[in-house]
Parts: C-alpha cells; structure tokens; sequence
C-alpha cells in the first residue's frame, strides 16, 4: 500500500472566544490517496474550511491546533516550522480559493504573478524558462492568446478566466497535493461548468490528488471519488461517492440530499431538516446532530454517547449508532432516487 | 385565489446611459430590454439567468426602485403609475438575497418587522408578533438583534417583514440562494404554505433551476437584458428549446446526473455595453450560423404554446440533452478549438 | 429533545472587558477631579503665593496639603488641573459637538441627495482643506481678538471635514443597502431612511472620530494658548499649563506632566469607551441590556 498523500488523525481546533476555547473541528482523520480526490462537504460552519486551514498550517492567529495530527507524505507538517510549510505550500502542496479577485494582488500582471510562484520554488530556473513556463500554464488552463493576457492585470481578466490563472499558478510547480477551496462558488453555472472542467484536464495531467471543499453536492458528486460530510466540526460519514448517494448511512447525510431540490421531483414539499446547524459554543453533547435527527431525537443513547466513525464495510464510515437503521430507511426518506446515476 | 392574470409587464425596458471619458461617447446598456410576460393571481414565475442578464434590474424596476425608461406594469389590469401610489407600493413587495445586509443591525427584530407598520400606519404589537408567528418566529424573538439569528432565521424575518402591508405579489430576488440547503428547503417550503395559505403571487428570481423547478409553473430565461424562452417549467426546463436553456440546464450539477456530460458553452458572457449583432448568444452558441449574426430572433410560439427567442429552436429532453450536444462541442475542442473565446469577436464562424 | 447543559459562563470583567474597565476608571477619576476639586474649600486656583512657588506634591503649607504642589506663582495645581479641565473640556466639547453637527448634516446630505449639492460640500471640504486650520484660526483671532467664543467656534467649524468626508462615504454605501432599500420599497421617505436607518448607522463611527477629534482639539488649543492666542491669563486650560511648565521641565517635570497626563486621561478614556459603539462592542456588552434601555 502507498503512503497517503495527505493524512489527518484525530484532528482538533479551537478558536479563542470572549466565553472561552470553541471547538470548531473535533476528531477529524482522513486519508488522501495518490491521485484521489476527496470532498469535503458541510454547510457553512461545519468545520470544512478550518480543517483545511488547519491542513495548511494557516490557522488564524486565535485558532490552534489542540490535539492529533496532520502527515503529508508520511510526514508530520501540524509540527513542521514556518519555513518548511512555506517551502511545501505552493511547491508540492497548493491551494485555489474561492474569490479570485481577493487571492490576485490587483496591481500585478497575471503573468508575474504566475512567474513569482514558479520562482519562489525553483530559484534556478532562467528568466526565459519561466516566461515561457508562465505561457504553457495558461495555455494549458484554457486561457486564450495567454501571451498577451500573461501581460494584462487581474481586473482585465472574467471571474472566470481569474479562476483559471489561479489554477495556473496552483499547477505551477507540478504539486502533489490541490486544496481547493470552494473554486467555482463565485461564479455561474455556465463558467463554473469551463472551470471544473480544466481543473480536471490539469489535474489528470499532473497526477495531483486533490481535496474539494465544497457545500455543493452535485459538484463533489462529479468530481470526487470519496466525499466526507461534516457536521458540526466532526465527520458524519465518509464514503466513496457512489455510495455516499446510493446508500447514505448517516440521517444526516440522508437529510441533506432530501432536502436538495430536483429537477424531477417537483410538486410536494422539499424534505427539509428541522432546526438550525447548533452554534459551535454549545454543541450538543453526544451527538452533535441528534437534536434535529428523526432517529436520535427521542434516544438517549444519542443524546449521551458520541458516536465514533465505523466501518459499515465497502469503506463506508459513519458516525452513528443507528447508521444500520439510517440506512435502512434512506431509500423512502429521499425522494426520486437520489441514487439513479445519469 | 387563481385564475386572473396578476401582474403583466408589457415591453418593459430599463437603459442606463453610460458616459464615458470626456462625455462624449454615450453608450447604452440594455439592462432589461423589451420583456413582457404575465403572471396568474396566485402562482409563481421563476426568473433564471446568470448574473448580469438584468434579472435583478428587471426585479427592481417592478419594486418601484429603478424607473423603467419603457414599457408599462399593469396590476390587476390597471397601470401602474411611475410615481407609485402608496397602495401600489404595498401591493408589490420584495425580499433581498442577502439576510445579513437586508435588517438594519441596529434595530431589534420587532422594529424591523414593525417598521413598514409605522410608515404606513396600523403598528399594533400584536400585528407584529403575528407576522412573526406567520413565518415561524416567536414573539418573544422580537427583542433580540439581527445578529443573533442564523441566515435561515433572518430570511424568515425578511419574509415577516415583507408580508406586513399585505402585498399581493412578492419579487423575491435569489431569496434562498445564499442559504445551506437544508435551510434553503425550509425557506422553500415556508413560501409555497404561504402562498397556498394567502394566495400570493411570486415572482421568483434566481439562477438555481432546480429551486426554480420546485417553487414555480412559469419559468423565464433572461440572457443580456432579454427573455430568450418562457413557458410552462413542465415546458421549458423538461424539454427546453433555446440553447441556452440548454446549456444551463445541462451544466447544473446535479448529484441525481452523476456521470453524465455537460455542455460547456464557450467564453464569458458578451459586455453588455457592446452586444454582438444578431442574436446576442450566438457569441458563445453552439448552433449559431450566420444568420444569427443578421437577424435578431424574436420572442415567438412553438406548438406547444411557450416560446421561444431562437432561430433553431427545437425542444429537447433534459435527459437526452447531454448525448445530443456534448459530442459537438467535444469535436470543436478535439480539433484544437479553444473551450473559451474572448469576450465578443466580431464574426464567428 | 434534550437540553443542552449551559456552557459555565466565563467570568468578565464589569463593562465587558478589562480594557473597558480601564478607560472607565480613568475617564470617573478625571471627570471627578474636574467636577468635584473646585468645591473644595480652601483651595483657589487664582491665588497666588510666590514664596511658597514650585512646591513638589503633598507639600503642606499652613495646614493645607497641595496634593499635587504648586506653580511658579504658588498657586495650588490640583485646583488650577480641575479648572482648567472644565474650560478644556468646556472648549473641547463644544468645537466638537458643533463640527460634528455640521460636518454629518452635510455629509449626510451630500451623500443621501447626490446631484451637484454633493459636489459642492465637497468641493467646499476640499477648499477647508487646502488651508491650514491653525492659519485660519491665527487669521480670524488676530482680527477679531482673542476671546473663548471664537475660539470655540472657530475650532468647531474648521474641523468638520472630517466628519463630513466619513458620513457621506457611509451614506453612500448605506443608502444602496439593502434594509434601506427595502424600507425605501415599503414607503418610507427620504426623512425616514435618514433618520432611522442612516444615522443611526453612522452615528457610533462619529462619536468614535469625535473622541479622537477631542484630543485633536485640545492639542491645538494647547498650542494657540501658548502663542496667546487661546485661553487668555489667568484662566488655566491644560495646554496653557503645559507650555508655562515647558520653561521649569529640568528642574520640576511634573508641572508640564500632569496636565499632560490629565489629557490622557481624558482622551484615552473616551476613545477606549467609544470602542464600546462599535457594532464588535456592542456584541461584547450586555446586548439586552442595552436595548432595554430604549
């Protein structure tokens, strides 16, 4: 068995609050294999996104990491100094953020820009090496005549095709490991169609694993081979794609692709999870779902014990005391067949 | 509750003259241009577009927020005068996308939905808790501040809020887009028991077709300021006929349609200061000839009833809408066509 | 459903935090002194005593203790620092209060209305601006003589450009919002917008501007009394105070620190206590207290 590109075990943050230590992401292990791409899926305050700041070393400074830890390529980089993340980030460990407009500095060209991230790692690399390096990236990522556009500025660039120069600059140094963080969440559907269609194109080429963070389902859906639904700052379940959909063990899970409108179903109303997501200050004790789940609502086992993430088999992993039951019951809690692959 | 026709916006039209350098070169940008459509009392028409095709204008202007530079709104048969009346203000009404930016921080929950109440007179607390009651809010909620509910919460507010002089239609513009599914189902569903429980009328605008698909029986199609199909959603999203409609329908992902392939359409939208000649899609269209170059398409019927703004409109099952177009467009980028174009180049052929 | 166990509430300072604590005690024991020293018996701060000059604190002369000792005339320091404090403030208070008047009312305006209003209040702030406040207020003291109500004015109406440039960049961005659109689409008039949404948004940032402007004030006060253009002898103002004692600063320092640090005091405590009206102050303190009280 190879050595995941990226592992997490145990992984714990806290945020410091006016009321004291806030957990935000609470036990979280995954494994990234070479060339996989997983989703990580969640609603907004899940946790998905300080993971992954967490992942990088780029925790704010009122955040830390409490507990577990975080390998890349078998090595320990939660304990790894500055210096050696600076080398890894944007070398073999590289990120896409959501808003292209705010993670390109507006007063420097695209191809600058681009060039800066190929030196920075590289630094015996010739002047006309790169150039001509900054002009197969964008060409590579669809940009058109991008010898000419390698000279313009970020605001002479679409919402789209700045999303493209991020992955330009992303892929420059051939990395291991992309996180992207929501990519196309600030763009139209039309144009996020163009730009996960070239993240694909480039990451196939490299051979890079990617982590997806995403609240959008249907995009995980195309792209990832295993999707981790998080809730609360914990892991509800991890499956491979298919089987996250087909059979989703966790009410949670259940309740999110319920809930999601469709195309074919139309006419009743949309299931729907009752309540709100808790606030992280007060999480619920056991589990953190229980409150707003149809099985563990009225179960005490629910409310007391915290479900750990186990095996159903297949490698599916859920965090519930009932997934046997969840499971069960998801084919009639969902509508219009959730699981008909098109 | 339905039956007659509600709202009818004939060739409604919103131009904003933009100036540029010294003042010498006005150039015109057809934000909304010549829309027309009709909504039953009591049922909802679903607004989809990509963001800058003039749905929000378009919702603005209906509002009374932008004056229309053409066309008339007729409610209930009745023109709507360009200096609204206070009742004609009351009778449309509308909830914003973002639930952080539309309660004024500063005031409590009670005085937000309380507000329109003082303005046009009839503030009583009981009127306000009821409103909150309406949409799931309890009375004793009132006191606290905006910052203290979570994004579904303050959507439900907005909807109280909205709902306080009794409108008869509400624009609700990407009303639930800025929610987390789950929560944006629960909006969902509050709006149908609402206008199943009222008879309101919405007009719902958004750029999520299944949302759209859920909530509406008329969907229109806007692309740069224009209605490109419009019909029945049974009609329009099922079997849509304008390319675009295609297009848009068949890049949604969906985790239902794993697996499948999508229609990319080729380069960003067209600046809407200088829109192609023609057909203003045919810039990135993967039917255009050169005809669409000459001749603008005009908005008109299929058999079927609903219509459509395309010289080679032909309806096409959603499920079937991938195995038709994708080997098309995958053929143009295999013989080294590039995916994405510049913005508008004259003449593409 | 199960009931979630309260998180122990962390304990917390009074006001919400500990910075907030500090400027509140600073800002009472200044105020105090201000208020309460001048209705002490005994103690003048006129009264000179020129062979008891430059005592060091809690000197006792015939029975009395000069807490904080005494100028180069004898006269008792804690009671001129307490009088003082009330012209200053007086000053100070009143220059901003009227700059801030003005300068939101036309900011407000300029940036509600648009149209050329708007270009005018600006030009007219670019004007203010291109002339040295201190030159305008030399020019029109020279004229008219030195006297507090001048100042004051004077003080107050070349200071409003800076309230006036925030507010109207606050409306501008206020006024497309969309709690304001929507009262806009509900009937509400121009007044109304302005009043119940506009300016109570705009307000905390001013009163914000209007600490720091305070201590702005004081400084140019300070200087426009050392070249006897401000507060005329024998009335004290800190300023004054500060540049008498510049002369005795090698040999008896506290005569020029102590209205300095009575300055901090008060400017620090009302910038910190600002801090409070923010909306992230707002969030730290108790929220329904604050609103009961409405």
């Amino acid at each position: 068995m190879s050595v995941p590109v990226l592992e997490t075990r145990d992984l714990a943050v806290e945020f410091a609050g006016p009321e004291g230590p806030v957990r935000v992401v609470d036990k979280v292990s995954f494994t990234l294999d070479p060339g996989e791409v997983l989703g990580l899926v969640g609603e907004s305050g899940s946790g998905k996104s300080v993971t992954l700041l967490a992942v990088m070393g780029l925790l704010p400074p009122t955040a830390r990491i409490v507990s577990g830890e975080v390998r890349f390529l078998g090595q320990r980089i939660d304990t790894a100094d500055e210096t050696a993340l600076q080398r890894l980030r944007g070398g073999d460990m590289a990120m896409i953020f959501q808003d292209p407009m705010t993670s390109l500095n507006p007063v420097l060209r695209i191809g600058t820009q681009i060039a800066e991230a190929i030196a920075l790692h590289r630094p015996g690399l010739g002047r006309r090496a790169i150039a001509a390096r900054v002009v197969e990236l964008l060409g590579m990522v669809g940009v058109p005549d991008p010898e000419a556009r390698s000279r313009q500025f970020p605001h002479e660039f679409s919402g789209g095709m700045r999303q493209r120069a991020m992955i330009a600059m992303a892929i420059a140094n051939e990395p291991k490991l992309l996180i992207a963080d929501e990519p196309t969440t600030a763009l139209d559907v039309t144009i996020q169609a163009q730009v996960m269609e070239v993240l694909e194109e480039v990451r196939a080429r490299t051979g890079s694993s990617m982590v997806l963070v995403t609240h959008d389902l249907g995009l995980v859906a195309e792209t990832a081979q295993r999707i981790a639904v998080m809730y609360a700052g914990r892991i509800a379940e991890l499956a491979p794609t298919e089987a996250i959909f087909e059979r989703p063990a966790h009410p949670y899970t259940i309740g999110l692709l319920a809930s999601l409108p469709s195309l074919d179903a139309t006419g009743e109303m949309l299931a729907s999870i009752p309540g709100q997501p808790p606030d992280m200050r007060q999480r619920p004790p056991g589990c953190a779902f229980h409150p707003r789940c149809h099985l563990g609502r009225d179960r005490t086992r629910c409310a007391g014990e915290r479900p750990v993430l186990a095996a159903l088999g297949d490698g599916r992993l859920a965090a519930c005391h009932y997934a046997r039951e969840a499971e069960a019951g998801a084919a009639t809690a969902i509508p219009s067949g959730v699981g008909v692959a098109g | 509750m339905s039956g007659g026709e509600l709202l009818r916006l004939e060739g409604l039209e919103k131009h904003f003259i933009l100036s540029r350098g010294l003042g010498w070169s006005r150039r015109r940008l057809r934000a909304v241009d010549n829309v027309s459509f009709a909504i039953p009392a009591g049922q909802t028409l679903g607004l989809v577009g990509e963001s800058g095709c003039g749905k929000s204008t378009l919702g603005r202007v209906l509002v009374g927020l932008i004056a229309p530079t053409g066309g008339r709104i007729l409610l209930d048969g009745q023109p709507v005068s360009p200096a609204r009346s206070q009742t004609e203000r009351r009778h449309i009404q509308m909830v914003f996308q973002d639930p952080y930016a539309s309660l004024d921080p500063r005031m409590t929950i009670h005085e937000v939905v309380a507000e329109p109440l003082r303005i046009n007179g009839g503030y009583t607390p009981e009127r306000v808790d009821a409103l909150l009651a309406q949409v799931g809010i309890a009375a004793e909620a009132g006191r606290r501040l905006p910052a203290q509910f979570s994004g579904g919460q303050r959507q439900r507010i907005a909807i109280a809020r909205a709902l306080a002089l009794d409108p008869r239609i509400l624009i609700l513009d990407e009303a639930v887009s800025a929610l987390d599914v789950s929560i944006q189902a629960q909006i969902v569903n509050l709006l149908r028991e609402l206008q199943r429980r009222i008879g309101l009328t919405y007009l719902f605008i958004s750029h999520d077709l299944s949302v759209v698909r859920h909530i509406s029986q008329q969907v229109a199609v806007m692309y740069l300021g224009r209605i490109v199909e419009i019909g029945p959603c049974a009609q329009a999203l099922d079997s849509p006929a304008h390319p675009y409609t295609q297009a848009l329908l068949s890049a949604a992902p969906d985790p239902r349609r794993r697996g499948r392939r999508r229609i990319v359409l080729a380069g960003d939208l067209p600046n809407p200061l200088d829109p192609p000649s023609g057909c203003v899609f045919r810039t990135r269209c993967f039917k255009a000839t050169e005809r669409c170059a000459r001749e603008v398409p005009a908005l008109a019927p299929l058999p079927d009833g609903r219509q459509v703004a395309c010289h080679y409109a032909e309806a096409v099952d959603r499920t079937r809408l991938a195995e038709l177009l994708v080997p098309l467009t995958r053929a143009s980028q295999d013989a080294g066509i590039p995916i994405t174009k510049e913005t508008h180049k004259e003449d593409p052929k | 459903m199960s009931v979630q166990p309260a998180p122990r509430p962390r304990w917390r300072p009074p006001l919400g935090s500990w910075s907030m604590l500090f400027a509140a005690v600073i800002l009472s024991l200044i105020l105090a002194v201000i208020a309460l020293v001048p209705l002490l018996p005994g103690y003048d701060p006129y009264q000179q005593d020129i062979f008891n000059s430059l005592l060091r604190p809690g000197s006792v002369v015939d029975g009395r203790i000069h807490w904080l000792g005494t100028d180069f005339l004898g006269r008792d320091l804690l009671s001129r620092i307490a009088l003082a404090g009330r012209v200053t403030l007086l000053i100070g208070l009143s220059a901003v209060s009227l700059s801030l008047v003005v300068g939101v009312m036309l900011g407000l305006i300029a940036g509600y209305f648009r149209g050329p209003l708007e270009n005018v209040i600006m030009g007219l702030a670019d004007l203010q601006l291109s002339v040295p406040r201190i030159l305008v207020v030399i020019a029109v003291t020279a004229v008219l003589g030195p006297n507090l109500v001048t100042l004051t004015v004077l003080l107050g109406l070349t200071s409003w450009v800076t309230y006036g440039r925030v507010a109207r960049a606050m409306t501008l961005s206020l006024r497309e919002r969309e709690f304001v659109l929507s009262a806009t689409t509900q009937g509400a008039s121009s007044a109304w917008n302005i009043r119940r949404h506009i300016l109570p948004n705009v307000l905390p940032q001013m009163l914000i501007l209007g600490s720091y402007e305070l201590g702005q004030i004081i400084v140019i006060e300070a200087a426009l009394s050392y070249l006897g253009l401000g507060v005329q002898p024998p009335v004290p103002s800190w300023g004054r105070m500060i540049s008498e004692g510049q002369d005795f600063l090698q040999i008896e320092p506290w005569l020029a620190i102590l209205p300095g640090l009575a300055i901090f005091m008060l400017v620090a405590g009302t910038q910190f206590l600002s801090q409070r009206f923010t909306p992230e102050g707002m969030q730290d303190a108790d929220l329904t207290a604050l609103r009961k009280r409405r």
